[in-house]
């Protein structure tokens, strides 16, 4: 038995499946159990299978081809790319029956043909007249390059006053990272769009980069999950707890109470650990 | 120990932000249940509190290399006494020396030739980010180094600042492939997904290569587990300068793994490597 976490949470970032929500538990009393009343809810990639990656069977000779693996990667990367975009009714059936507990966000893959753009934003549209608060994207997954693919969308999305989840990567070797400087150029061309840059503490030195480049942009936020605990707290010191949204990205990649204990044992007060595990995402939400 | 398990981590330095200051390094890991660890120095100048004085983001555009080491003052290897001592004073301490290659100089390779011959430390870490190290170029000596001795290799991963290449997994191979007998160790192996799947890309066939979990996101712990095999993967926590010891020891736990394998990761992988009698 789990014990309960004092503080209330408002997860920013939870998907509606995942390999560490138990079988015969729903995503609510998966949350019940760690305190969780709300949260931000993204549907999950079901295509997505890292045993993909892996090198089978291939000759020894080739192991001194490295054009050859980098080939290879990208073409079974390009396995895991749903094209067009992926079905939210999972995040609607759930949000239905809960209305008080999940503010539904939308994965969105700006990276179409032209003849599907017209068709893919009307598809989000949709979603945003039922009730979506914002769009995730995955710029790694989508091989999308930040700012230059989503300005449409950031227009869109700053008009219609919804929020912008941008998940964090590193460089890897088929595709660049997106750098700090990237949601700089972003947070400067549309100032009213309300930016959350996830896993803003996947790295050390990231993070440190994040807090001395953003700070001055007060449109962006900065959520937590698969962070490192001291890269969080740079980033607290940096820009203020204020601005610092509890994720805990399960039960895909992470059970939520690991993500949890990474703020309980950070050095600040309570009254800042609260703000972080639930009134900052909740002031952002109704703004 | 934990449940039955002895508790080995891969990756322990001797001060940080995590421990309290009245506090040795030694109760601090008894506290967290952790038997034995290889412990090693910390780099006291990249601080957060310089970080937070750089320049401002008008600057960001010029910042460089130069300015990196000018900034943060990155000449020296770094001092490994406190490490030496705790050491000499606790056999369940193993010394990992830390070392630059970049800078070093023929002192530098000699003294640290010393604390792994005449001291007996297990091991060699690099820091790519800090120490602004090239892949593979910067670690050929060191890679060579290693297999004189016979000592592994702790390659750290990391995104890399803004004005570096990034850490790839494809680097890393382009060192491995030269050196098939060199026993490396890639830290924070599974700090993203995205990194973790080019190592499963990259790695499959290279035995020599163990991954260390600390600041790792769970689904990829597991994965490397799957893939590579538990005789491979090795529990580390950074502690106590990233994070606390029981937030990296339950990413293991939770994964609902035989005991064999747990035994394998908390302990043995890592105690087998160093050549503990």
């Amino acid at each position: 038995m789990i014990e309960k976490n004092k503080f209330k949470i408002f997860d920013a970032h939870m998907h509606t499946i995942g390999i560490f929500l138990p079988r015969n538990m729903s995503l609510i009393e998966y949350m019940d159990q760690f305190n969780i009343e709300k949260a931000i809810l993204t549907t999950t990639n079901r295509a997505a299978r890292p045993s993909d990656y892996v090198d089978k069977g291939e000759k020894e000779e080739e192991y001194g081809d490295t054009n050859n693996k980098m080939l290879k990667a990208f073409e079974n990367y390009k396995k895991t790319m749903p094209k067009g975009q992926l079905d939210h009714q999972d995040v609607i059936n759930l949000s239905k029956k809960h209305p008080d507990r999940f503010y539904k966000f939308f994965w969105f893959n700006p990276n179409m043909s032209q003849d599907q753009e017209n068709d893919d934003y009307r598809t989000l549209e949709n979603h945003f007249d039922n009730g979506f608060y914002g769009v995730k994207l995955h710029p790694i997954l989508h091989l999308i390059k930040v700012p230059r693919d989503v300005l449409k969308l950031a227009s869109l999305l700053e008009e219609r006053n919804k929020i912008l989840f941008l998940h964090s990567y590193p460089k890897v070797t088929f595709f660049n990272g997106m750098f700090t400087k990237d949601i700089v150029k972003l947070a400067k061309s549309f100032p009213d769009l309300k930016i959350i840059v996830g896993h803003a503490g996947y790295a050390m030195e990231y993070a440190m980069e994040l807090g001395m480049n953003l700070k001055r942009y007060e449109n962006i936020y900065f959520e937590t999950s698969c962070s490192i605990p001291y890269a969080l707290f740079s980033l607290i010191k940096a820009v203020g707890h204020e601005r610092i949204l509890f994720g805990s990205d399960s039960p895909i990649t992470n059970p939520a109470q690991i993500e949890i204990d990474k703020i309980l044992c950070l050095p600040i007060s309570k009254e800042q650990k609260q703000d972080i595990f639930y009134y900052n995402s909740e002031k952002i939400i109704q703004k | 120990m934990i449940d039955g398990i002895k508790i080995f981590d891969a990756h322990v330095h001797y001060l940080g932000r995590f421990k309290k200051r009245d506090e040795s390094i030694l109760e601090y890991l008894e506290k967290f249940g952790i038997d034995k660890a290889i412990i090693t120095t910390i780099n006291k100048h990249t601080t957060l509190e310089k970080f937070n004085l750089l320049p401002d983001e008008s600057s960001m555009e010029n910042f460089d290399e130069a300015m990196f080491v000018e900034h943060f003052g990155l000449k020296d290897q770094l001092n490994h006494d406190e490490v030496l001592k705790l050491v000499q004073e606790n056999v369940n301490l193993f010394g990992f020396y830390w070392f630059n290659p970049k800078i070093a100089n023929d002192d530098d390779w000699k003294l640290m030739r010393k604390f792994i011959k005449e001291y007996e430390f297990k091991g060699v870490k690099t820091q790519m980010c800090v120490d602004l190290l090239k892949i593979p170029e910067d670690l050929f000596s060191l890679a060579e180094f290693c297999i004189e001795y016979d000592v592994p290799l702790f390659l750290h991963s990391g995104a890399g600042f803004f004005f570096q290449d990034a850490f790839r997994a494809k680097d890393y191979f382009e060192l491995v492939k030269q050196y098939p007998e060199l026993k490396c160790i890639i830290g924070h192996a599974a700090y993203t997904m995205e990194y973790m799947i080019n190592e499963l890309r990259y790695f499959t066939k290279f035995p020599n290569i163990y991954f260390e979990t600390s600041l790792s996101v769970p689904y990829g712990i597991m994965t490397l587990i799957k893939i590579m095999g538990d005789h491979r993967v090795m529990y580390g926590s950074d502690s106590p300068s990233a994070t606390n010891p029981d937030i990296e020891i339950s990413k293991i736990m939770m994964l609902n793994l035989s005991r064999e394998t747990l035994e394998n990761v908390f302990y043995n992988n890592i105690s087998k490597l160093i050549g503990e009698k």
